[in-house]
């Protein structure tokens, strides 16, 4: 069954953003307005991010050394079974050897904060710039929110997630996996969607996978 | 169950010892890894009622039946439907098992998904699927119940009102917070308690996550501030990771150390959670038993909430603003976006609202032609995630203060409850259940007094009609009524004295500002004014427009001038925001920096500073100036603005530069050669060689690109941009038009990296034979080597290795 976490609220540091923009505390020289300035734009980004998610937990089987057999767990709304994707990937393959389960999680920061992006590429790049490393950052940091969240539940269970996750276009995993993952999450619920090219669009848009062990 | 006052009276006596953990004893005794708990713990009937027993034994006064996952959602993982029979049975092995040495708390933990506004699940479905589980735990003969480990308190609203609403039964909520102090998904502890304490918990506190020496911090914060008696659970110390097993360090001896500094701080109910074991919890209560229980304080705090955070306040201590910008009266565009169920300017409103000092918001959507509930319900949803601030539910129709008051995930303000005898019997318990704070309007049926007098007897009404419901005056604020001045001279007098009366009875006092000036020029100023004199008298609360800067001058200057600032901090800090010589941007600094000495060309190193710290709202000034002093327009570019942003680029490379500083700095660049280049002549630029870019088919990444075809575009060359998604087609057919020197390829994703190598054969094979530059997020050196394309991570070695395959110099 898929489970939506809407409006994901986050903490994030300053510090991070500055960091994902090359910002070396011990070198970077800036001036104090400038600095208040770029905090203003990170504040921004984060009021113009709606971060949703997407997750299912899913059975896994290994066919052969080359692929993955995801099912997910549960039934769909309507009572049928969830239908069972095949992921041909022998990195994938080898990331979740030692995994009993895996946890698929698509996220999205939303259409606003890209229109955003794309209305200060023209109006003023260094401030999309920013509020482009922001939402990235914001991304990431929303699926380190979801694996605590789910962490925190495994643990009752004695299970835990691998700390590393996975994404189309890692090793040999293509982005044409990123089709699959998409219709089994259901992304389109989110506001997002495929392109032709295999890309999620809107841009601030990623999905990963990673194994549950016990 | 257990009578409530029963359990209330134990309180008063002692610290009661709850019980230790559950699951990580039933996996002691043989429970596998990814079984249902509460099914196998049916099925292994012995074990579970052991444990329950031994908790019992230890000195647990209270021990929690195993149905942490007994709701619906999750036994649903499980092919399990029988919700009522499962507690039933769990609760009875309880029963069994605890025979009169302790009460049975009913266990809810949580259902695995979020609640909307946080979730898929809708908040009334979540409190029916709620209600299935406390009716199998009462069934069963729970005594009371116990709602943990929370971190959406949407949820454990959802599921204290399921229990409400099925029975009396003494409940106690506690909230999981991590390590910085904050529930997963951001709430505060004092935000949790606000919220919970006011919809009916008789008890509340926290459970698992940390250690007791983290969790002893959170009690302290808890208890000043509690009407309840607070709970603690911590886990057996800071769980760690060992041989890939979670495991918790702490003995039992030095967790019951911490009976002391616990029982000091106010604790009421303390157990154990995750890896606590019935000797953790023995030691526990021999040494707690020692040591008598601290009851809540009492206190004039006014206190609401919102999801995040609390608004805690001694009464009349400071004056409190209410944003008044939600609202769609006489706001067309507001209104607009309304009809066509459009949030975007109220999202806006409220993070402007906030930003401007706002402690409340107002929420009005009372207007013609639209379903005021569903409106008022999407506001809440809408801004409940995102504002920090707590709301006030502003509508005359019960039905949609109810409805707000229902899923709003904090402790909301009513505007307003008055004492017209319809809206009081319906109003009043509304309040009362869901625990809101409310604003009385004295104004009875048939009659809107005009006399202080009169204001405060009816006030004095509606107050004992609420008393009897459990309200305090800590939970209201008396609405002074202002009217209009320009049509009754002594109507602002009277309001006044209003304010006063409250203040002397022990009532917070609200006034909706601006209505004392209508129909009068110079608003603001009568306003302001108004605003300093009601806090004179008293005034707590002021409806009013955060944005009117004069208002929000006159609110700290009047806390200063009462005593209420004593430190004078508040009125500094917002003085240091708002100053006229504060007030400017970089520019201001910079103008402040680069006053020269007389002598130098202060022009041309204006454009140089300029250029290095990025300020692209001067440059056009400096570079005029410097054309009007008779500046060559070449000189000024090769001579002044070339060295500089080269030197941007070694400050960049040398990381003294970041990046937002490398663009500002290209970007001010760009603005200042735009005046120069319809001056410099037929011949125009030189250019350093044409470069033809692209961002390759099915990519839709391209702020990389554009950043390197500013940079180059800076530098001198002579740039096509064909953007984002370019087919190699159109690569080609531009190619052969533009008779590029360099052609130059940016991708973000592995699957259209792969376009790269295809462009550059098809171009061999159109004969187009000029070198390729490749980059973007994927893209290494190495591969790019491997396609025969030239690298370059960032836009700055860009522009090196461009010159460089064309011969140039930078």
């Amino acid at each position: 069954m898929l489970r939506y976490i809407n409006n994901i609220t986050l903490r994030i540091d300053y510090s991070t953003i500055f960091s994902a923009l090359g910002y070396k505390r011990k070198s970077t020289e800036l001036p104090d307005l400038f600095r208040k300035e770029i905090k203003g734009w990170i504040d921004e980004a984060l009021h113009a991010v709606k971060l949703d998610a997407v997750t299912a937990r899913c059975e896994i089987s290994f066919p052969d050394d080359e692929s993955v057999l995801l099912s997910p767990e549960g039934s769909n709304p309507e009572g049928s079974q969830p239908e069972t994707i095949r992921i041909a990937s022998a990195s994938l393959r080898r990331f979740l050897s030692s995994s009993s389960k895996a946890l698929i999680m698509g996220i999205t920061a939303g259409s606003a904060v890209t229109e955003l992006i794309d209305k200060y590429q023209i109006e003023n790049m260094t401030k999309a710039v920013v509020l482009d490393a922001a939402a990235g950052e914001i991304v990431d940091a929303g699926f380190d929110y979801i694996v605590s969240l789910l962490n925190r539940e495994l643990a009752r269970e004695s299970g835990r997630l691998l700390s590393k996750r996975f994404s189309p276009g890692y090793g040999d995993l293509t982005l044409n996996a990123q089709g699959d993952f998409f219709r089994l999450l259901d992304m389109e619920k989110l506001g997002v969607t495929l392109t032709d090219s295999f890309i999620l669009k809107p841009r601030k848009s990623v999905i990963a996978i990673t194994g549950i062990v016990y | 169950m257990t009578d409530k006052k029963h359990i209330s009276d134990m309180l008063s006596g002692k610290i009661i010892v709850l019980d230790g953990a559950t699951g990580t004893e039933l996996q002691k005794r043989g429970m596998p890894a990814g079984v249902c708990p509460e099914i196998w713990a049916i099925e292994n009937r012995e074990i579970q009622k052991s444990i329950y027993k031994s908790y019992a034994d230890a000195g647990s006064g209270i021990i929690y039946t195993c149905t942490f996952g007994a709701n619906q959602l999750k036994l649903q993982q499980y092919g399990r439907d029988d919700v009522e029979n499962i507690n039933r049975t769990l609760a009875e092995m309880a029963k069994e098992a605890a025979g009169s040495k302790a009460l049975v708390a009913g266990d809810i933990g949580p259902c695995g998904h979020f609640i909307s506004p946080f979730g898929d699940i809708d908040f009334d479905d979540a409190v029916k699927m709620f209600k299935r589980q406390v009716q199998g735990l009462l069934d069963g003969g729970a005594d009371l119940f116990v709602i943990e480990t929370q971190m959406d308190i949407q949820e454990a609203r959802a599921a204290l009102i399921a229990v409400k609403e099925i029975t009396d039964a003494f409940t106690i909520v506690t909230m999981t917070y991590e390590p910085d102090g904050r529930t997963l998904n951001g709430t505060t502890p004092e935000a949790a308690l606000v919220t919970l304490q006011s919809l009916g918990a008789d008890a509340a506190g926290c459970n698992c996550s940390t250690g007791p020496e983290e969790m002893l911090n959170l009690v302290k914060r808890l208890k000043g501030i509690s009407r309840v008696p607070i709970v603690a659970k911590p886990n057996a110390g800071m769980p760690r990771i060992e041989n890939g097993k979670t495991v918790f360090p702490m003995g039992p001896s030095d967790f019951a150390s911490f009976a002391l500094p616990f029982a000091e701080a106010g604790v009421n109910m303390m157990g154990g959670c995750c890896g606590t074991t019935p000797l953790h919890i023995k030691l526990l209560a021999d040494e707690i038993s020692k040591y008598k229980p601290l009851p809540a304080a009492e206190n004039n705090l006014v206190m609401l909430s919102s999801p995040a955070e609390a608004l805690v306040t001694q009464k009349g201590s400071s004056l409190q603003i209410i944003g008044e910008r939600i609202n769609p009266t006489g706001k067309k565009k507001l209104q607009g976006e309304l009809l066509e169920g459009k949030l975007s300017i109220v999202r806006a409103m409220a993070s402007r609202q906030q930003e401007s000092g706002a402690q409340l918001l107002d929420i009005n959507a009372g207007m013609p032609g639209i379903d005021e509930k569903e409106t008022v319900v999407k506001i809440i949803n809408t801004l409940a995630p995102v504002c920090r601030l707590p709301l006030v539910i502003d509508s005359s129709s019960p039905d949609v203060v109810e409805a707000a008051l229902r899923i709003y995930p904090g402790r909301a303000l009513i505007n307003s409850i008055s004492g017209e005898k319809s809206k009081m019997e319906k109003l009043l318990p509304l309040a009362a259940k869901y625990g809101a704070m409310f604003i009385l309007l004295p104004v009875a049926d048939n009659e809107l007094p005009s006399s202080h007098k009169r204001r405060g007897e009816i006030a004095e009404t509606v107050y004992e009609k609420a008393e009897k419901m459990g309200f305090t005056k800590n939970d209201i604020i008396v609405d002074a009524l202002v009217m209009t001045v320009s049509s009754s001279p002594d109507a602002a007098l009277e309001t006044l004295k209003t304010i006063r009366w409250a203040s002397e009875n022990g009532f917070s006092s609200v006034i909706g500002l601006s209505n004392v000036s209508f129909g009068l020029p110079h608003r603001v100023i009568v306003n302001s004014s108004f605003l300093s004199m009601a806090a004179a008298s008293g005034l707590t609360h002021a409806i009013a427009n955060p944005d009117e800067t004069a208002l929000m001058w006159a609110k700290h200057a009047s806390a200063l001038l009462t005593g209420k600032d004593k430190d004078a901090s508040a009125f500094l800090e917002f003085a240091s925001l708002h100053s006229e010589t504060q007030a400017g941007t970089r520019t201001a600094e910079m103008r402040e920096s680069s006053s020269q000495p007389a002598g130098t060309d202060i022009s041309s190193d204006s454009i140089r500073e300029g250029i290095i710290s990025g300020i692209r709202e001067d440059i056009v000034i400096h570079v005029n100036r410097a054309l009007e002093k008779g500046g060559e327009p070449p000189e000024i570019l090769e001579k002044i603005m070339i060295p500089a942003i080269l030197h941007v680029g070694e400050l960049y490379d040398s990381r003294k530069f970041f990046l937002p500083q490398l663009i500002a700095s290209a970007e001010t660049m760009k603005k200042g050669f735009e005046i120069l280049e319809p001056l410099l002549g037929e011949k125009g630029r030189k250019s350093c060689g044409k470069v033809l870019f692209a961002t390759v088919e099915g990519d839709i990444h391209d702020i990389g690109k554009n950043i390197v075809v500013l940079m180059m575009r800076n530098y001198g060359f002579d740039v096509m941009d064909l953007g984002k998604d370019v087919a190699a087609d159109k690569i080609i057919k531009a190619a052969k038009e533009f008779k590029p020197d360099i052609i130059a390829l940016s991708a973000l994703m592995t699957t259209t990296m792969v376009k790269m190598p295809e462009i550059i054969a098809r171009a061999e094979a159109e004969n187009i034979r000029v070198p390729f530059m490749a980059g973007g997020a994927v893209v290494t050196r190495e591969w790019a080597g491997s396609i025969g394309a030239h690298y370059s991570k960032d836009g700055v070695e860009a522009v090196r290795v461009a010159s460089s395959l064309i011969g140039g110099k930078i």
